[in-house]
């Protein structure tokens, strides 16, 4: 395979390969796509990995992926500072973010607790959030890892924390998704569900109706 | 080439998973009888197998197979997950780990499958959870052929004194010490007649167990640390 392509083509399909779900049919295609194509994205592509990847640290406060010492999440003066969403990855936050229906501050686990790959509290920066919960000023800790067992032993630990600062952990609610068909949801998500039901609120004119 | 396996709804747990080849997740499984398998689940974040493929969870797995690593072409529950809170289940995440490091692929043992599922329900369920860790390194042991002599003197042949003290000698078995030797080194008679017995009632034989084992253990698992114990180490250390 390797002496198809010049040394350098076939680095680059090489190197493409590290990215998740390329694999060498996928990698040709780009780098074609890149030299033949166009060549000004792929000098653009080239500029913005090397500095992402020379710049791009983490929040010193929150652990978000960023350039600067302190994200803009946890800059804003328009955030909730009472509250602290926990989170496994950047991608997470994306999303809860653009639900539109959380206004408070971030933290960002990037992984969860995972004993076998040697993944502990310190390497998910709990010290970090210790250190924050100790500062004083929050009153919730929303957690908003994922549903697997991992996700629900490091909620876990995080509620843990929170407690022992006093300060109330909630978990974010998962059920049924919008638009989702009963019969065609499975049994672990449909029982989450039914343990998480919340009563349907009236107003008193709507069930004198 | 080696022949192809087909296997249909086998029991089994899954013991661990990472990413593997572009979307693929390799999972290690413990089954009944076929003992550890390593089994490709193509895309399975996709196909939303994820849900299910999770530690703890009895399953009935399917596979095709042609040499070290199969294909799961099936999976379903075969009951509830275990249900493991906190300590219990970093517990269980390092009975785990062991397995994943005592046992090799394609090596079967029912004795080990059982002494697992036993070890799981009894994780959840028992008070004491070092009690239910030690029987499992004990029967594990025994299971896979590294059963511990905790009956007989080795020089003599007689029977364990309950009150005499004695030295481990990890290849062979228990000798008898007279002269003075470092107590931290020392089991008594009845510690070592517990652990055979299965009688950990109370702390000391707990204690003894914990120190007998694991220096049998560390023989068999060579220099590198096992993982979960030093993330639990450091949970301790934190205050968790
Ligand atoms: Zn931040």
């Amino acid at each position: 395979m390797s002496n198809v392509y010049s040394p350098l083509l076939a680095d680059l399909i090489q190197a493409l390969q590290c990215l998740p779900g390329v694999g060498q049919k996928s990698a040709q295609r780009m780098a074609f796509h890149l030299l033949d194509r166009d060549r000004e994205a792929a000098r653009r592509l080239a500029r913005s990995l090397e500095s992402a990847a020379n710049q791009i640290g983490h929040c010193e406060q929150c652990r978000m992926l960023t350039e600067e010492t302190v994200c803009r999440f946890c800059r804003s003066t328009h955030r909730d500072s009472s509250k602290i969403c926990v989170l496994e990855t950047p991608a997470d936050l994306l999303a809860i973010e653009n639900s539109g229906a959380y206004d408070g501050r971030y933290f960002v686990l990037m992984g969860h607790l995972s004993p076998i790959d040697g993944i502990g509290p310190t390497e998910l920066g709990l010290d970090l959030l210790d250190a924050r919960l100790a500062e004083g000023g929050i009153n919730e800790v929303v957690v908003a890892t994922s549903v697997t067992v991992e996700g629900d032993a490091t909620a876990h630990l995080i509620a843990a924390l929170a407690a022992k600062h006093g300060v109330k952990a909630t978990r974010i609610a998962y059920g049924v998704p919008v638009g989702g068909e009963l019969e065609f949801i499975d049994s672990g998500t449909l029982s989450r569900a039914l343990l998480g039901r919340r009563q349907i609120e009236t107003s008193p004119e709507e069930a004198g109706l | 080439m080696s022949e192809r396996e087909t296997v249909h709804l086998e029991r089994g747990f899954v013991l661990h998973q990472r990413p593997y080849r572009n979307t693929s997740q390799l999972v290690e499984a413990l089954t009944e009888r076929h003992g550890r398998v390593g089994l490709v689940a193509r895309g399975s974040r996709a196909k939303g197998r994820r849900a299910l493929l999770q530690p703890f969870v009895p399953l009935r797995l399917s596979w095709t197979r042609r040499g070290e690593l199969g294909t799961l072409s099936h999976v379903e529950a075969d009951g509830q997950a275990v249900p493991l809170e906190a300590q219990r289940l970093l517990a269980a995440y390092y009975v785990n780990e062991l397995l994943l490091r005592l046992l090799a692929r394609g090596d079967p043992n029912e004795a080990v499958y059982s002494c697992y599922s036993d070890c799981l329900s009894s994780l959840a369920a028992a008070p004491s959870v070092s009690r239910v860790l030690r029987l499992f390194e004990l029967r594990l042991l025994r299971a896979l052929g590294y059963g511990l002599e905790l009956d007989r003197e080795l020089d003599s042949g007689e029977p364990l004194d309950p009150d005499g003290r004695y030295l481990y000698d990890p290849e062979h078995g228990p000798r008898r010490v007279r002269d003075r030797v470092a107590e931290e080194q020392v089991y008594w008679g009845r510690e070592l007649i517990a652990l055979g017995a299965e009688r950990l009632d109370d702390d000391d034989s707990l204690k003894a167990a914990r120190r007998l084992l694991g220096r049998i253990l560390e023989r068999h698992l060579g220099e590198r640390p096992l993982k979960s114990r030093k993330v639990m180490q450091d949970l301790v250390a934190k205050g968790f």
